[in-house]
């Protein structure tokens, strides 16, 4: 079980998306990683330097079919820091749940079903 | 000179104060705020999960080439080495393809609630591997290793399958 904290490099949205799809996996690659999420080249690299810096992710260079292809994979450090920013996250919101639960009557009646066109 | 003072420096120190601990901590993160921080943790989970799937040819050409090389075995003088060779040679190019085509590199043994069947797995096409071996070297059943390569190939086609609905199911649920 990993102790809730809230960590602010991986808070960013665009590093919590980055770090969520790459702890997901072992590695992935580059383009991958900035294709699906939608972002340009220099964006993603911003980012992934951050996180980088802070020791959350390793990139390996490596070169397939004379073409230089990066491998992006989270470090233990990183997926520690995920799990924990998540956990918290989830803990910040666990009280809100917890209202509205209380809130809501135990059996709640069915709502009318919308008419069906035969 | 405190950091407050150099960015806010309009504004008296107890507001900037408290500007920046909403900004740095989580002390004042909203609900809302947390639920849109966990909205983008699925979306970098969905990414992944749109990626792991793989064209339906591919892990057939896989299971294929892995019975190959367990069925090689059963062949007699040179072809035995020729289809050894090939079949290694094509293992090496489809996973070369599978970073290729997904982008990803996946160890299911490190994925929550997958390493019992991973487990489960390697164990049956290891058992296949030695039971295919040993009747065909060992017992001298003529044929044995084409069957169990066989098997094994399927073996190894419903794993994966398995595997890539699995992945998908477990990214696209909520963190």
């Amino acid at each position: 079980v990993t102790a809730p904290r809230f960590d602010t490099v991986v808070h960013a949205p665009l590093r919590l998306q980055v770090c969520a799809m790459l702890a997901a996996v072992e590695s992935a690659e580059f383009s991958a990683v900035r294709d699906e999420l939608g972002v340009s080249d220099s964006v993603l690299s911003k980012h992934v330097k951050v996180l980088d810096e802070t020791g959350y992710l390793r990139a390996r260079k490596a070169v397939v079919a004379s073409r230089q292809r990066t491998w992006l994979a989270l470090t233990a450090d990183g997926r520690r820091a995920l799990a924990g920013h998540v956990a918290e996250l989830q803990r910040l919101l666990a009280p809100a749940t917890e209202a509205v639960a209380e809130h809501l009557p135990s059996s709640a009646p069915t709502p009318p079903q919308p008419a069906t066109a035969t | 000179v405190s950091a407050s003072e150099v960015l806010c420096d309009h504004l008296p120190s107890w507001k900037a104060i408290g500007k920046l601990s909403v900004m740095e901590t989580d002390a004042g993160m909203t609900d809302s705020a947390a639920r849109a921080a966990l909205t983008e943790v699925e979306a970098g989970r969905s990414a992944a999960a749109r990626r792991v799937t793989t064209p339906w040819w591919f892990h057939p050409l896989l299971g294929a080439a892995l019975a190959a090389m367990l069925a090689a075995l059963s062949l007699r003088g040179p072809a035995v080495a020729v289809v050894l060779v090939l079949a290694l040679a094509a293992q090496v190019a489809l996973y070369a393809l599978y970073r290729r085509l997904t982008g990803l590199w996946v160890n299911t043994w490190h994925v929550e609630g997958m390493r019992r069947v991973t487990a489960a797995a390697t164990a049956v096409c290891l058992l296949l591997l030695a039971l295919g071996v040993g009747l065909e070297l060992g017992a001298g059943a003529r044929g044995a290793a084409a069957i169990t390569g066989v098997v094994l190939g399927v073996v190894y086609v419903v794993y994966w399958r398995w595997v890539e609905r699995r992945l998908v199911a477990l990214w696209a649920a909520a963190p």
